[in-house]
């Protein structure tokens, strides 16, 4: 196994530089913290030849006649995009180890990029061109590639321990009593930690000193975890004058819908969640400061098939849109797709025929924006004895052929139409049976009833139930006759009907 | 004159060709598919309800219209297809179609009882009829207006229906609606009229001589229309075909 760590000296300093190359020319120094204790956290080559070091104070750096910025995380997060962007165009098995420090699986690479010197060559290219610095270096471990990347300046190859014998003790992010205690034992290099007698050491600093004289002799003490893949494309757009019409939103979000979708066909990749964010411009007071959910409007979209359809998704975000609008005009707009790997379904010439999956979401918004959210989907039953247990879930029909087979035969069973909510009847008991029933402006005797059925429970918390429950049969002064369910509230002491046996 | 009649004809239907492809031109009668109910008694009678065509379930309360609403949903499901339910007045139970064995997540349910601003929920399943419709991929599209009142349900414009048959007949679904009286006219292929004809009770009885459980109930289900023969025709108002439906808790 062979594996490249890529390390990026002063990382902060150059997440600046990426963005505004013009200040490489003058001495800058960082600053962080909270007011007014703001500290020098780095400064480049210039600011360090006036005196400046890290850790000194504002005022004190302003003093020698530096340039002060404040760090921004914004930058550092978007350089590190660009670093992961540019080391997972190499490799697809990349671990994330720290903001600066990224190591890469280089394994069976060989046929697409060369030997690996020429693959850490390239890796130091290409990061060249998005304008970073980096030290490169190439181990059989992933341990002894990040001390070589972090000792070595440009492209290192570490074939054995002793390339990196020379390196200084704190690259093994000792703690200070551990590097004050190796110190004094005259211990300054790798290469000395590593002659050690490992017996002797453990007695002396324990398993953390094994582990250390480990690193120092070029073994591996941390596993290789490849970071799983979140690709995310991400568009923006500020616009010139607040949109406050569908219209021409629909306009500007179909662009950048495009070149994402776009974007997913290039990597062979596709979506099945889109959020979108607007910057909002609500009418102000002089003043007065709104709050951020007035300035700022957020929603997802989920699909449970992935999509690159520019269509759809713009329908999809339309109908969501229409169904939340936003509280005010739109000033900015931005869209994030996370990608994943498309679904092929490799049809069957006998499977059953099946709705769309791609088209389906677009169906079930459009069928929620016309009756509800809350009124469209698959029926889910719940796990209780409560009447009219279920809930309304996410319409995902079983599409596998494998579970499509008739497994057993159904009997037919009496069918119950459910009143949505129960219809309230005049219902005349005596001892028990019910005589006579009356709702909807006609009566009917009851000629046949079962006898009551008794029904508690939930009564521990605000659904509990309580009830009598009868079936019959009932004629009515036409000569017509039906079965009901009907039922009397314990808690109301109120006749209802349930539903009809249809 | 009969090249001169073809003449016109042709030209006729170039006018129309983007509207109406073939206007003038005979199409034969393809043979259609049916769905079984799954009830022995029945499907020894009624052909089953036909593939790309709009059937017709009428008759009054307890007449068996859900029951067969529910077999008809079991056999579409248990092999695999989509079935869709447009429920104008929320009256579906999954319970019950759990115990007849429809696979729920297999069955879309679209709810229009919820009131609107502006649509009735009668305009709000024709609506989502529509939309499922057009969108395709369904083996069963269900639109359930049996609790509406046939005085509404006869205000529904005949466009709606003749939409409806010309939307499912080129695809492979079937359009059933469950109402208490036909309403669709000649655009419904078939019309199968119910009745309930007598209900079980259990003859076992508590001690004060009361009848105990609801266990079953009779049905007479008759075909009084059908456009589509299947095989030898036979007159409509003739096939019919008595059945005996359980109780789930009857066993």
């Amino acid at each position: 196994m062979l594996f490249v760590t890529i390390f990026v000296p002063k990382f902060s300093l150059q997440a600046l530089f990426i963005k505004r190359p013009e200040l490489q020319s003058e001495p800058i120094a960082l600053v962080d913290g909270t007011p007014p204790m703001l500290k020098v956290i780095a400064a480049n080559e210039r600011a360090c030849k006036l005196g400046v070091e890290i850790g000194l104070m504002k005022a004190q750096a302003e003093a020698v006649g530096v340039h002060i910025i404040q760090r921004s995380v914004e930058l550092e997060d978007a350089a590190h995009v660009l670093l992961l962007g540019c080391a997972r165009s190499f490799s697809p098995r990349v671990q994330d180890k720290a903001i600066d420090l990224i190591v890469l699986d280089i394994d069976g690479l060989k046929s697409l990029f060369g030997p690996p010197e020429q693959i850490a060559a390239k890796i130091h290219s290409s990061l060249l061109r998005e304008r970073f610095t980096v030290n490169v270096a190439v181990a059989g471990n992933p341990d002894s590639a990040t001390i070589g990347a972090r000792g070595y300046e440009g492209v290192s190859i570490i074939s054995d321990a002793a390339q990196i014998s020379r390196l200084p003790l704190p690259l093994l992010d000792l703690s200070s009593a551990q590097l004050e205690t190796l110190n004094l034992w005259g211990i300054t290099t790798l290469g000395g930690l590593a002659s050690l007698d490992p017996k002797a050491l453990s007695q002396r600093l324990g398993h953390e000193g094994v582990q250390l004289q480990k690193l120092a002799r070029g073994q591996q003490i941390t596993p290789f975890v490849a970071d799983e893949e979140q690709i995310e494309f991400h568009e923006r757009s500020e616009l010139e004058y607040s949109i406050d019409l569908l219209d021409s939103l629909s306009f500007v979000l179909s662009s950048l819908l495009e070149r994402i979708c776009a974007k997913l066909k290039d990597h062979s990749l596709a979506t099945n969640e889109v959020d979108y964010e607007f910057a909002l411009d609500p009418p102000r007071i002089a003043g007065q400061d709104l709050p951020e959910e007035q300035l700022a409007y957020r929603r997802t979209i989920k699909l449970p098939n992935p999509t690159t359809d520019r269509t759809l998704l713009l329908r999809l975000i339309q109908l969501d849109l229409q169904a939340h609008p936003p509280g005010a005009a739109i000033q900015k707009i931005s869209a994030r797709a996370h990608a994943v790997r498309p679904r092929h379904i490799q049809q069957g010439l006998f499977a059953p025929h099946t709705p769309d999956p791609g088209k389906l979401e677009l169906l079930t918004a459009r069928l929620a924006d016309l009756v509800g959210k809350h009124e469209v989907g698959s029926l889910e039953l719940l796990d209780t004895h409560r009447p009219r247990a279920f809930v309304m879930a996410r319409f995902e029909p079983e599409t596998d052929p494998a579970t499509s087979t008739r497994s057993r035969s159904w009997p037919s069973r009496v069918g119950l139409r459910l009143f949505d909510p129960a219809k309230r009847a005049n219902i005349r008991i005596r001892s028990d049976v019910p005589l006579r029933l009356s709702f909807d402006g006609k009566s009917g005797d009851v000629i046949q009833h079962s006898p009551p059925w008794l029904a508690s429970g939930d009564w521990w918390n605000e659904m509990g139930y309580d009830r009598k429950e009868w079936d019959v049969e009932v004629q009515f002064a036409d000569g017509t006759k039906a079965k009901y369910r009907i039922f009397l509230d314990l808690f109301t002491n109120q006749p209802f009907i349930d539903g009809s046996y249809d | 004159m009969s090249s001169q009649a073809s003449i016109l004809r042709t030209q006729i239907e170039a006018v129309l060709a983007n509207r109406i492809p073939g206007a003038l031109t005979f199409r034969p009668a393809i043979e259609t598919e049916t769905i079984s109910f799954g009830i022995p008694e029945l499907d020894q009678q009624l052909v089953g309800i036909l593939r790309g065509c709009l059937t017709e379930i009428c008759g009054p309360a307890s007449s068996g219209r859900t029951t067969l609403m529910l077999a008809a949903m079991r056999e579409v499901t248990q092999r695999g297809e989509c079935c869709a339910l447009v429920d104008a007045s929320s009256a579906f139970d999954p319970h019950s179609g759990a115990a007849n064995g429809v696979k729920l997540k297999n069955l879309l349910v679209v709810r229009c009882a919820a009131p609107h601003f502006k649509l009735t929920p009668v305009d709000k399943a024709l609506h989502a009829v529509d939309m499922i419709v057009s969108h395709g991929g369904f083996g069963l599209i269900v639109l359930d207006l049996g609790d509406i009142k046939p005085q509404l349900a006869q205000k529904i414009p005949l466009h709606h229906w003749y939409r409806f048959r010309r939307a499912v007949e080129s695809t492979n679904s079937c359009l059933v609606v469950i109402e208490q009286h036909p309403f669709a006219k000649s655009c419904s292929a078939q019309v199968i009229s119910l009745q309930s004809c007598d209900s079980e009770w259990a003859t076992a009885r508590d001690q004060i001589g009361r009848p105990k459980l609801l266990t079953g109930i009779r049905y007479v289900a008759e075909v009084t229309r059908s456009r589509i023969a299947l095989g030898q025709r036979k007159p409509p108002g003739c096939v019919g075909a008595q059945f005996r439906i359980a109780t789930p808790w009857a066993g």
